[in-house]
């Protein structure tokens, strides 16, 4: 199992093993296949209308799935103001979570290939990285909470319960389900659960870190430097 | 949001400071008339409450007390105002909260 970050001389270091790499850098490059995938907006086939409307800001459709819409929430429950913020900052939106994403993927699997499967190797986040990295695993623990269902704070815990605390030996989970597609589905979704929680110790234990490098004193608002 | 230029002139010119006021004196002026807005960050089962303390404190460069007591209050209380002031400025601070991956929303006072 995965060690979360701790503050050392090269920047702040976690410890995973190759297939908790691989695993979580899939899951990043299936973030950013969502986010790359812009619904198209235009509902005619006029390529005259086409040719003139591109350059222009066009309005940005609203996602429909779900996991989507945490990624890039409405602004505002009116229809009018949410539609025009999202035309004016989605795509901005959808290139630096993108951006951070594949970040974070070249991160995880920047270490030794040829390492033993169970080994546990560095993870190295420099902090002028940590915040960008931070956000990424946010990104990947939204959508994967939308996919386990998660819609409230006592879920969430339950996951990481599960998860990051298995119960006392082989005979503590006895395995009475029937049928091979409920094994497959469970199967999935421990899966997901899974990473979900490494993400959870891995993001908790960076925001701690952070936090230890924040200045005490009260420093004003930084806008626009985002 | 560019910081208003100041302490550039020459030695012997006239005080920044004395710009400064009359220049906020007009901003000032200018927000009395139009509304006013708030960015609202609203709770959600998946963001750490670490972390919803760690943006307070980072972006907004609110002390660590004010950034917890924030965070308290969209967990306990669903939702909290983060910050309020003109349109413009609050669209760049639910922008930025999008981008930290909490779920924000903005409104007008007067709504």
């Amino acid at each position: 199992m995965a060690r979360g970050f701790r503050i050392e001389q090269t920047g702040y270091v976690a410890l995973l093993t190759h297939p908790e790499r691989l695993i979580l850098a899939q899951l990043a490059g299936d973030v950013l296949e969502m986010l790359s995938d812009v619904p198209e907006a235009s509902d005619h086939d006029d390529e005259f209308f086409d040719g003139l409307l591109a350059g222009i800001s066009q309005p940005a459709l609203r996602p429909t799935d779900s996991a989507m819409l945490r990624l890039l929430p409405d602004a505002s429950p009116d229809d009018e103001v949410a539609e025009e913020f999202r035309r004016f900052t989605e795509s901005d939106l959808r290139r630096r979570k993108s951006e951070r994403l594949r970040t974070w993927a070249r991160l995880l699997l920047d270490a030794d290939q040829q390492a033993d499967s169970s080994e546990h190797l560095p993870l190295v986040v420099i902090p002028q990285q940590a915040e960008p990295m931070s956000g990424a695993m946010t990104d990947m623990r939204l959508v994967l909470a939308d996919r386990l269902e998660i819609t409230d704070e006592s879920a969430a815990e339950e996951v990481y319960a599960r998860m990051l605390e298995p119960a006392d030996g082989p005979d503590a989970q006895p395995d009475d389900r029937q049928g091979l597609d409920r094994d497959e589905a469970d199967a999935v979704r421990d899966l997901i659960s899974a990473v979900f929680a490494i993400l959870g110790l891995l993001q908790e234990s960076l925001v701690d870190c952070m936090l230890q490098g924040l200045p005490t004193e009260v420093t004003g608002k930084r806008r626009g430097t985002g | 949001m560019p910081r208003l230029v100041h302490g550039q002139g020459a030695p012997g010119s006239e005080p920044a400071g004395g710009t400064l006021t009359s220049a906020e004196a007009h901003v000032q002026g200018r927000s009395a008339q139009a509304p006013r807005w708030q960015a609202v960050v609203w709770n959600d089962p998946v963001n750490l409450m670490s972390y919803v303390e760690y943006v307070f404190r980072s972006y907004f460069g609110y002390s660590r007390d004010k950034a917890n007591a924030l965070m308290n209050q969209v967990h306990h209380e669903g939702q909290a105002v983060v910050s309020a002031g003109a349109r413009e400025a609050i669209e760049m601070d639910v922008r930025a909260m999008h981008e930290f991956g909490l779920q924000a929303t903005l409104r007008s006072e007067d709504s």
